[in-house]
């Protein structure tokens, strides 16, 4: 009876540990073309990027903002970290900005080795990517933990 | 005849830009030309025969044309500085699908934080005015009539010098409008609608519209001010302004027993001669704000507008929270009016409930439960042809499918 407790305490453990090892995501890293001026952004400018109330970098430049495709993880994370609100909340008032005539939502590139390529491919882009994506084609500036 | 060979020829058009757009999507990096568009299909019905709301037209005989509509918006970038935005949208009017120009304008950003609009442009004056077509955007089935038919145009034609500056954490924007507007409503439509004989058309038009809009975000708010005043001018095809159904001859004939009718007429009369046009001031402002927080949401607007000492003035309160992707919702509103015209009064409070179902993305579902109750023996909201057997209470009830794409 003692020895089948223990058992079931093992599978507990191991089933928790299984269950926080798949919600846990990695960091994610802010991404921009290695040759960009901005080597480091705040959370404040990160987020007033990402939620459409500015359409251009502390310095002034404009940037081409990229999203992963709605649904994916990282997304919901990104947004959670980055904006205090859920990805669907983001994407709502996005469209009202849009539709109220003013700027574009970030654009749709795919998973994170789309936003890689597109990034290292544009020298105004700006996007997100799990941090475990992330090579010499771009350059981190900033992560979200 | 000619008028539906234009009708066809214009959603054929629209037709078309959708194919090209989304042609053009899959082409598309992330500057340039870009095609987006939002679609409305719903079904309203109510336990009314008359039409609820000035153009709405929800009877009890159930309607999916309503509240139907698409819309496509293309966005150009010319150069940093440079962008071009037009949004046309189709919708009933009439039983025919008419597209018009929502948007048509030209976007100059001179420096961070001062830009330019030249063109077409919806007015800038309520929380939700600049989106009201997009139905997706919007918390509701459609905003709370007592505040948001309190405008006679959605847009104007001219410029919007725009200020916008980040301070302590809120983002002000200040916005300086001034333009032209002018709204047609013709006899056809007016006949159609509302069943009538010799029916009239009316033109409103206000060439010289100026105002200010102040707006105030942070994290969890918006507030939203705005103020306008309109030089406006009614052009009438026959001897009415608002009393498409009453008699002139009967009434005068029945002098000088004084009805609230007559005495419209006769006012009425008094401006405009045997047809003709007449010239007011209309002054309007607005106070709106939307809160948000811990999935709760509470918005409210307050608008008051002015026509020639005749006051109406509007408000409505709205609770939402949110659970997953389900948001159930709640709005009280009101109107009243103070003014000399008896027949012109509108006193109402409606209710509504609602959920709202964020299915799919860019795909919600909406259905909504509206009670109107007109008030203090007037015609509340209705059109002033049924005054005489509209003064009942109504219920509706709306299911929406939007889109945002």
């Amino acid at each position: 009876m003692i020895m089948s407790i223990n058992t079931y305490c093992r599978i507990f453990l191991v089933s928790l540990c299984m269950a926080v090892a798949s919600v846990s995501i990695a960091d994610i890293s802010v991404i921009v073309h290695p040759s960009s001026n901005v080597s480091s952004l705040s959370n404040k400018d990160l987020k007033r990027l990402y939620l459409g109330k500015t359409s251009t970098l502390p310095s002034g430049d404009s940037v081409t903002l990229l999203d992963q495709k709605f649904g994916f993880g990282v997304r919901k994370q990104f947004y959670k970290l980055c904006c205090k609100v859920t990805a669907l909340k983001a994407q709502s008032r996005w469209a009202g900005i849009l539709f109220s005539g003013g700027s574009q939502p970030p654009f749709e590139a795919g998973g994170g080795n789309d936003v890689l390529s597109l990034v290292a491919s544009n020298k105004r882009a700006m996007g997100y990517v799990d941090s475990t994506l992330v090579n010499d084609t771009v350059k981190v500036i900033k992560v979200l933990k | 005849m000619k008028d539906k060979l234009i009708s066809i020829a214009k959603s054929s058009a629209l037709v078309a830009c959708v194919a090209g757009g989304a042609v053009t999507q899959t082409a598309l990096a992330s500057e340039g030309l870009q095609w987006n568009g939002f679609f409305t299909g719903a079904y309203s019905i109510s336990d009314n025969e008359h039409p609820y709301g000035r153009f709405y037209g929800i009877t009890d005989s159930g309607s999916y044309l309503t509240d139907t509509r698409l819309g496509l918006q293309g966005s150009a970038r010319i150069n940093d500085r440079v962008s071009l935005v037009t949004q046309l949208v189709a919708k009933n009017n009439n039983d025919n699908f008419e597209v018009n120009a929502n948007w048509l304008f030209a976007k100059v950003a001179v420096m961070p934080g001062f830009s330019v609009k030249l063109g077409r442009m919806q007015q800038p004056v309520y929380l939700f005015s600049s989106q009201l077509e997009a139905g997706f955007t919007i918390p509701w089935v459609r905003p709370p009539q007592e505040v948001y038919e309190q405008q006679f145009f959605n847009d104007y034609t001219g410029v919007d010098i725009q200020l916008q500056s980040y301070f302590a954490g809120h983002d002000v924007t200040l916005s300086v409008i001034h333009g032209v507007q002018n709204n047609e409503i013709t006899s056809s439509t007016l006949g159609s609608l509302f069943a009538l004989d010799n029916p009239v058309g009316q033109t409103q038009s206000s060439d010289n519209y100026r105002g200010m809009v102040l707006q105030l975000e942070g994290d969890f708010y918006r507030l939203k001010f705005a103020a306008v005043r309109q030089d406006l001018s009614v052009q009438v095809d026959k001897v009415a302004v608002n009393g498409f159904k009453i008699d002139v001859v009967e009434c005068e004939a029945a002098l000088p027993t004084v009805t609230p009718e007559c005495e419209n007429i006769t006012f009425t009369k008094s401006r405009l001669g045997n047809g003709g046009d007449v010239s007011v001031n209309a002054d309007f402002w607005t106070l709106g704000f939307d809160a948000s927080q811990y999935g709760a949401r509470v918005v409210g607007e307050y608008a008051v507008r002015t026509v020639d000492e005749f006051d109406r003035e509007g408000y409505y309160l709205s609770f939402m929270y949110q659970v997953e992707d389900v948001t159930p919702y709640f709005t009280y509103a009101s109107h009243d009016t103070t003014g000399k015209n008896v027949l012109d009064h509108q006193v109402q409070d409606s209710t509504a409930v609602g959920v709202r179902y964020d299915w799919l993305p860019g795909t919600a579902l909406k259905l909504e439960i509206l009670q109107v109750n007109p008030k203090g023996e007037t015609r509340g909201l209705y059109h002033i042809g049924f005054v005489q057997d509209s003064m009942k209470s109504m219920t509706a009830a709306t299911l929406a499918l939007d889109l945002a794409f």
